[in-house]
């Protein structure tokens, strides 16, 4: 297996269209790496350089050591798993997945060893005679990885192999995959625009929007200190609320004042956002920072607040309200029990240690944690 | 199911008695016509049974016309699907600078009827002030022959002519066909290690097949339908070296007056070109590929 890196990469279409700027990525050996974003942020471009689909408009990628800006994709030692499969349709499962071996001209024994390992794994044994058109979409997404996995490559690349799934057999394939990086030990990059996908599969996260990296980072450093508002937007479902207000001091502790809500914050936040006193910032918190106050523990530092309740989204193990102060509206996470009705008012403690603030103009993070 | 069947058969009336009306009807006419002497004039008809078709087996001409059509149309068969192929392929898969170019270019002489291509190929080929004999005399060629005059050059001018005016709409065909092959396909195989041939031979190739079979089917239909070419350029010759059936029927109808001899070798072209009729239909019952 092998690392993979890409130095100040950037891809350009028609000479004017930035895809990818500057992206800089070190991929460990044996390392699962996701690339995350919005449509159009460049994640699928930065895979298909690394595989050589896409030639590169600046900057240097090299895998396992050896740099491959024009080396082309059959010789990069690495295998991919298209979000459309791209089973050939003409050919049987047994023959897509030893066909990357024929053309390598690998001796037939070793073909058909190498196909019944990777049928195994996958479990797909009874298919290996089946045309694509003969399989169900997740039958066809292990043929594809059974593909990949045949050509004993340094690198996994994926491409939203799961988007094509629906719910329940998505969540079942994530774990599948995840086992199977476990089991391989391989390098795998995945690229995925499901922040879940990514926070569940990921040993570390690179998060894209409009072709630049917004920040690289194990999932929980992710969640915890998102380093702008963006991949604090986007990382965690429901997304973190987020609140425009000014900042003022008020008996020597920072006011928090957005017009129908004013969060007065601990001391410690004075030394850190003591620079923003007077002016207009954002604050972020998550949905689940947001508590029923009956339920929360009493060594938890928080803040109450009162909402009117304009949606109620029970899922079961937990509900989502929608909630309006004034003009704002954000959501809670709260717990099932004491489920509230829509119209009524209801109080609300907001843990204020889990609140991130941003700045308006850069969006970057205002807190130093 | 029985009502269904009766109100189908209504829906479908006026269409099948304009079809009995103008196909049919006008087949088994002909077919009676081939059983007569008829000289086309009159409806003085003499009624000769097999004699037409025992004339036509042992007639020379007959023979000659049907071996140049088969000439013409197993090379027009052969050679417009790999040239339209080979284009399709160029232009679709970025093989060439100006694809889109050459797109337009090629699919040109199907705007142009068929008998503006012979008048226009006829002036091309003539030995004195053709541009073709012109363009090889640049290169120190003087003894040419002429090109349309002669026995041996001139059925595979025709050929170069069918394949010029026919070559453009297959391409169009491919190019579509060829661009419905969604592009992760090619993107997996450079990934499995093919190059742009292997690309080709085994994503390319098998996933057109169906298309190529079928315009394969309709340049044979159409190649034993070579007429309109033939009647102007060559009318037949030099020494019937280029007579097809078609232009051998309309030569005994129209101009020596035997209707029904004419008939007769009408209806063995149409035997021949509805049994690959019924072979397209076999080649197209296969379920296509799915992607």
């Amino acid at each position: 297996m092998a690392e993979v890196i890409l130095k100040n990469i950037r891809k350009v279409y028609d000479k004017e269209v930035v895809a990818v700027d500057d992206a800089n990525i070190e991929v460990k050996d044996k390392e699962f790496v996701v690339l995350v974003g919005p449509s159009g942020c460049g994640k699928s471009t930065t895979l298909r350089m690394i595989a050589g689909l896409e030639e590169i408009s600046g900057g240097e990628i090299s895998i396992d050591g050896k740099v491959v800006n024009d080396v082309p994709p059959k010789d990069r030692d690495i295998a991919m798993v298209f979000q459309n499969y791209a089973l050939y349709p003409h050919m049987t499962v047994y023959q897509n997945m030893a066909f990357g071996l024929k053309l390598r001209k690998y001796p037939k024994d070793e073909i058909d060893a190498r196909v019944q390992e990777a049928a195994d794994i996958l479990g797909i044994q009874e298919l290996l005679q089946r045309k694509p058109k003969a399989l169900s979409g997740g039958q066809r997404q292990r043929v594809a990885v059974g593909r990949a996995i045949v050509r004993k490559p340094k690198v996994f690349l994926f491409d939203e192999p799961l988007s094509n799934l629906d719910a329940k057999l998505r969540v079942q394939m994530r774990a599948e995959i995840s086992k199977l990086h476990n089991r391989l030990e391989a390098t795998m990059v995945y690229v995925t625009h499901d922040q879940t996908e990514a926070m569940t599969m990921g040993d570390r996260i690179v998060v894209m929007r409009d072709g630049l990296i917004q920040q690289i980072d194990e999932p929980l450093s992710l969640y915890n200190k998102p380093v702008n508002q963006f991949v604090a937007g986007f990382i965690g479902s429901p997304s973190m609320n987020l609140i425009r207000g000014n900042l003022s001091l008020s008996g020597g502790n920072l006011l928090f004042d957005e017009g129908s809500v004013q969060l007065m914050m601990p001391a410690r936040y004075t030394e850190l956002l003591g620079d923003h006193v007077g002016k207009e910032v954002m604050l972020g918190i998550r949905p689940e920072d947001i508590h029923d106050p009956d339920t929360i523990g009493r060594n938890v530092e928080t803040i109450e607040i009162e909402a009117k309740v304009e949606v109620v989204e029970p899922m079961g193990n937990e509900v989502f309200l929608n909630l309006t102060t004034g003009e704002t509206s954000f959501v809670a996470r709260v717990d099932p029990l004491n489920m509230p009705k829509i119209d009524q008012m209801v109080k609300l403690a907001v843990e204020i240690d889990k609140a991130h603030f941003f700045d308006l103009d850069n969006e970057k993070s205002l807190l130093q944690r | 199911m029985q009502r269904n069947w009766k109100a189908g058969l209504l829906f479908i009336l006026p269409a099948l008695l304009f079809y009995m009306l103008f196909m049919i009807v006008p087949y088994g006419l002909a077919f009676g016509v081939s059983f007569v002497k008829w000289r086309g004039v009159s409806m003085d008809m003499q009624f000769f049974g097999l004699g037409n078709f025992r004339m036509m087996l042992s007639d020379p001409y007959f023979w000659k016309a049907l071996t140049n059509t088969i000439f013409f149309t197993v090379c027009t068969g052969v050679i417009v699907p790999a040239l339209a192929l080979y284009f399709a392929v160029s232009v679709t898969r970025r093989l060439v600078r100006w694809a889109r170019f050459y797109r337009i270019t090629y699919f040109f002489p199907n705007l142009i009827s068929q008998v503006a291509i012979a008048v226009l190929w006829w002036f091309a080929l003539n030995p004195q002030f053709g541009i073709f004999s012109n363009f090889l005399r640049l290169f120190g060629m003087q003894d040419l022959p002429s090109w349309l005059g002669d026995p041996v050059w001139a059925p595979w001018c025709i050929v170069v002519v069918k394949v010029w005016a026919a070559v453009g709409f297959y391409m169009v065909l491919y190019v579509s066909s060829i661009e419905g092959i969604p592009e992760d396909y090619y993107d997996a195989c450079r990934i499995d290690g093919a190059g742009e041939w292997q690309a080709f031979r085994h994503v390319t190739l098998p996933l057109i097949s169906e298309m190529m079979k079928v315009s394969t089917i309709f340049l044979l239909l159409n190649g034993f339908g070579t007429f309109d070419l033939v009647r102007i350029m060559t009318d037949g010759g030099p020494d019937r070296s280029t007579e097809t059936l078609a232009t051998y029927i309309y030569e005994n109808a129209f101009e020596l007056g035997k209707f029904g001899y004419a008939t007769t070798i009408a209806m063995t072209l149409f035997f021949i070109t509805f049994s690959l009729a019924m072979l397209s239909l076999w080649v197209q019952r296969k379920q296509a590929v799915e992607y």
